[in-house]
């Protein structure tokens, strides 16, 4: 087997075996004037999903463990999202759609990945 | 002068008295508070004005189902086990949620539907898995999430 091949062998095991992982999984669905959301997770595979409509949205993630994985969606006048992220495999999103978004992603760990989308 | 001017007084105060004899609801409250200890499960449904409830489980699989409607709704969870599942939904004007839960498996779920809703969920295991669902003008969550 080419050094490849087992790379990649063993990026599919990895990805087979992460959900399989015991960890946290939160999700948080607020539809009003003002929301807020506040998240700790912490353990081996932590994921966090909101998603907040209305005039003024504020969510705030932290993640310690292994894997992480936070999205955030936001629609309303005043947005703000802030996320960190602390483990060998962070991933987050945060999406805004308002006139007035504000967001702050901060991640330590081997493997980093974010995307930031906002629409006026 | 006077005298008719009192006399319109007294009739309105009659007419409010009247009115307020005919269409004042008098509140409800209901209470409720659980304990219990072993595998089992605890429904509560509450439908009064304010609405009080409690939860406490101990032992391998626990489940509680709430479900509150009224104008003021108050839900307290904790339970501790093996395997931990609990279902809470409130619709009214106010609604507040507290649940802890502490085993291998957290599952919890919860829905405000009101004016205000403040909800505080934690879970400390393992493997957790929480939902927060709300819907009102003023909407407030805090999950917490830590391992074992």
């Amino acid at each position: 087997m080419s050094l490849r091949a087992l790379l990649i062998a063993s990026i599919a095991t990895l990805s087979l075996a992460a959900p399989a992982l015991a960890g946290n999984a939160g999700v948080i669905v607020q539809s009003g004037g003002v929301n807020q959301a506040h998240v700790a997770q912490s353990g081996a595979a932590n994921t966090f999903t909101a998603v907040q409509g209305g005039y003024a949205n504020r969510s705030t993630v932290l993640q310690t463990g292994g894997s992480n994985n936070a999205m955030i969606g936001q629609m309303g006048r005043y947005n703000n999202a802030v996320v960190g992220q602390i483990g060998s495999l962070n991933r987050a999103g945060v999406f805004q759609m308002g006139p007035d978004n504000l967001a702050g992603v901060g991640q330590a760990g081997s493997f980093n990945k974010a995307i930031l989308k906002q629409w006026p | 002068m006077k005298t008719l001017r009192w006399a319109a007084l007294a009739a309105v105060t009659l007419a409010s008295s009247d009115a307020l004899a005919r269409d004042f609801n008098v509140p409800t409250v209901s209470v409720y508070g659980a304990i219990g200890v072993g595998s089992g499960d605890i429904a509560i449904k509450q439908n009064s004005t304010a609405n009080f409830v409690g939860v406490m489980q101990v032992g391998p699989n626990v489940s509680t189902s709430i479900q509150q409607s009224g104008q003021h709704n108050h839900a307290v969870v904790g339970q501790i086990g093996q395997t931990t599942n609990a279902t809470v939904l409130q619709n009214g004007g106010s609604n507040r949620a507290l649940m802890r839960q502490m085993s291998h498996i957290n599952n919890a779920m919860l829905g405000q539907i009101g004016a205000d809703n403040r909800a505080r969920l934690f879970q400390i295991g393992p493997n957790n898995l929480a939902g927060i669902g709300q819907a009102g003008a003023y909407n407030r969550a805090l999950l917490r999430q830590l391992p074992w």
